[in-house]
């Protein structure tokens, strides 16, 4: 009974954000074609098209800086409400999942609208992130319901992997003092933006290859195949929650 | 098994010792007083039984559970802390209705009577509270989840006269109408040394005294005269604290007085606890 | 009644003390009822472990008597009984004392009664 309430807390503490977050994303959608509609109707640029790509990857971010907030304030409340670490724990893992699949479930709704607006006129070119990554099969309407299933799997598996990310994140800089934290920022873009760059000039590019090619094999993107890119998601989170748990396993309050 | 038995417990922070060894046992439906100066491992000490921070060795039970990781063992305590675990933005009342749910014997109505009394307005936002009001509403909570084992560290902090007169009254009252186990911590003892059953005086992380209050206040004395007189009176007694003016001498004993054979021209005065707790604690 | 934590007496003696007073100066009176252990721990913030072991030496002499699911009552003659162990203090107390100085300063018997007379009339 007690430990279902950290999972309504954590759960309540993202409710007004992805709410805001949903309404501006379709608040978004309604302004394409009124902003289309505006254009044709005063002549102006007529022939060019508006590109909409990848509105359906602004969840993954918004779940990213999700993961980034929620745990210092869940932790605390489970510490002072006799939660233990590992309730809080197998909690948040239910609140990634709930989380993951109603936004996977918006972006289906998104991704019709989307299509639609793209119907309404010549001059609207909308594209999903599927469609980007594994070509027009889910592009068209025509794959119907099964493609649409495999697209919002797809995103589910995807935005888990978003909000692990953000969470891993927040609780390794939990549970760091402040050199270490310092430390941790520079050397983390000393490595990102200085070091890798230059072995891969050095390399001649071989670097940015194999990273591509390691990324392209992973996520299936060549073969065309959404369920690589799936399977490797899902074993990246699990790794993620696994390091997660371990930071959390013996993080203690804070003074 | 009965109560919070504290076995053998050490805790270390980088360097330093913040309890060493430390063996206790509260029994159930007792007022505590855990009396120590700033640092001396107080809040370490409650942070440790209520499974905020973990101890480097020894266990703690709760009437007979663990109390690492132990959601039913953690059920029965609540920690009124020093710090602020509720999130900064939430209002009171949300906080309130929040323990609702984690704590199922919650008694919410109780809970706005004396948020009422103390004049906490539970609209406001617990970042916008004062110290002396962020820990009225921190007493709120812990006097309304109905958990066996309370405990407040530090519960007065930052509150005026009639708040801690206040605080006091309801909390005999709700001990009297439903007897459940109150661990208080804090240094300002004289207000509560009546309130209190038993007393635990911890020291650089060690417990220096544990026995009931009674015992403990007949115990101990002091006794005035001169330093020759005095230094013949106390010579095989334990003296835990010397003062002297001019030629007179004041040394403070524990021990049982023997009123029967008592020399002249000195003179017993009785102890009250806070006296006692800072003969204790004085650093020499 | 006041609790003096200065007061070399404990606590629960001063419970005990306090609660007699009232009797004798009619505050209480016979066969009525007295406030609860929770009423006299709530008004004067004491532990009430503490505030029944004062009331329970009162218990024991016979000045008060519990009516289970009723309360506390003063036991009737409970303030002759009082009266008795008051004088007997009384004598303990002061005559002794009293007496024990007179002698330091050498006044005698019929001094004495005489000053107590002048008391009396002052």
């Amino acid at each position: 009974m007690k430990s279902s309430a950290i999972y309504k807390f954590q759960l309540a503490e993202h409710k007004n954000s992805t709410l805001i977050f949903c309404l501006v994303i379709l608040a978004i959608l309604a302004c394409i074609p009124i902003y289309n509609g505006f254009s044709s109707m005063f002549q102006v640029q007529s022939d060019t098209t508006i590109q909409v790509t990848g509105i359906d990857m602004a969840p993954a971010i918004f779940l990213f800086v999700c993961g980034l907030n929620a745990f210092k304030d869940n932790f605390y409340m489970a510490l002072q409400n006799g939660i233990s670490r590992k309730s809080l724990f197998i909690n948040r893992i239910y609140v990634v999942l709930t989380l993951s699949v109603v936004m996977a479930l918006f972006d289906q709704i998104v991704m019709i609208l989307g299509k639609t607006v793209d119907s309404l006129s010549e001059s609207i070119n909308y594209s999903g992130v599927l469609e980007m990554l594994y070509g027009s099969q889910f592009g068209t309407q025509s794959g119907g319901f099964l493609k649409y299933f495999e697209s919002f799997l797809f995103l589910t598996t995807l935005f888990i992997a978003f909000l692990s990310l953000g969470y891993l994140i927040t609780v390794i800089f939990y549970r760091m003092n402040k050199k270490q934290k310092i430390s941790y920022v520079v050397s983390f873009y000393v490595v990102a933006f200085v070091i890798l760059p230059i072995i891969d000039m050095l390399m001649a590019g071989q670097l940015s290859i194999i990273l591509l090619k390691f990324l392209d094999m992973t996520m299936g993107i060549s073969v065309q195949n959404p369920f690589i890119g799936m399977f490797s998601l899902i074993v990246f989170s699990i790794i993620l929650s696994g390091l997660t748990w371990i930071l959390i396993r013996k993080a203690g309050v804070k003074n | 098994m009965n109560g919070i038995q504290i076995n053998n417990v050490t805790k270390t922070f980088g360097e330093t010792l913040a309890l060493n060894q430390v063996t206790l046992n509260f029994e159930p439906h007792k007022i505590y007083g855990l009396l120590g100066r700033n640092g001396a491992g107080k809040s370490t000490l409650l942070n440790i039984i209520t499974n905020r921070l973990f101890a480097d060795h020894g266990e703690v039970t709760i009437d007979g559970l663990t109390s690492i990781e132990n959601n039913p063992a953690q059920n029965r305590v609540y920690l009124m802390s020093e710090k602020n675990l509720y999130s900064s933005s939430m209002t009171c009342m949300e906080a309130l209705k929040w323990s609702q749910v984690f704590y199922p014997n919650f008694d919410m109505d109780y809970a706005l009577n004396i948020a009422k009394q103390f004049g906490l307005d539970p609209k406001k936002k617990i970042r916008s509270l004062s110290t002396g009001y962020s820990s009225i509403f921190k007493i709120v909570i812990a006097l309304s989840v109905n958990t066996p084992y309370v405990l407040f560290d530090e519960p007065v902090l930052g509150l005026d006269a009639n708040h801690r007169e206040l605080f006091y009254k309801l909390l005999i009252e709700k001990y009297s109408e439903n007897t459940f186990t109150a661990i208080i911590s804090t240094h300002l003892i004289e207000e509560v040394s009546a309130l209190l059953e038993n007393v635990m005086i911890i020291k650089n992380g060690e417990i220096l005294i544990n026995e009931s209050c009674e015992t403990l206040l007949s115990k101990g004395y002091s006794v005035a005269g001169t330093a020759k007189q005095v230094d013949i009176f106390v010579h095989d007694k334990e003296v835990i604290g010397i003062d002297t003016l001019g030629r007179l001498k004041t040394a403070t004993i524990i021990g049982d007085l023997d009123k029967t054979n008592l020399p002249d021209g000195l003179e017993i005065t009785s102890l009250d606890l806070q006296k006692l707790f800072i003969k204790l604690t004085n650093e020499e | 009644m006041q609790i003096n934590f200065e007061d070399e007496r404990p606590i629960f003696v001063q419970i005990a003390d306090g609660v007699e007073d009232a009797i004798l100066t009619g505050a209480f009176e016979e066969s009525g009822q007295i406030p609860s252990i929770t009423e006299l721990s709530v008004s004067y913030k004491i532990n009430p472990a503490t505030a029944l072991k004062g009331i329970s030496i009162l218990v024991d002499e016979g000045i008060i008597f519990k009516k289970r699911g009723v309360g506390m009552f003063v036991a009737p003659g409970a303030v002759s009984k009082l009266r008795d162990k008051r004088k007997e203090l009384f004598f303990d107390h002061y005559i002794r004392k009293l007496i024990e100085e007179a002698k330091k300063l050498g006044i005698t018997n019929e001094e004495i009664m005489r000053m107590v007379e002048r008391g009396y009339k002052e």
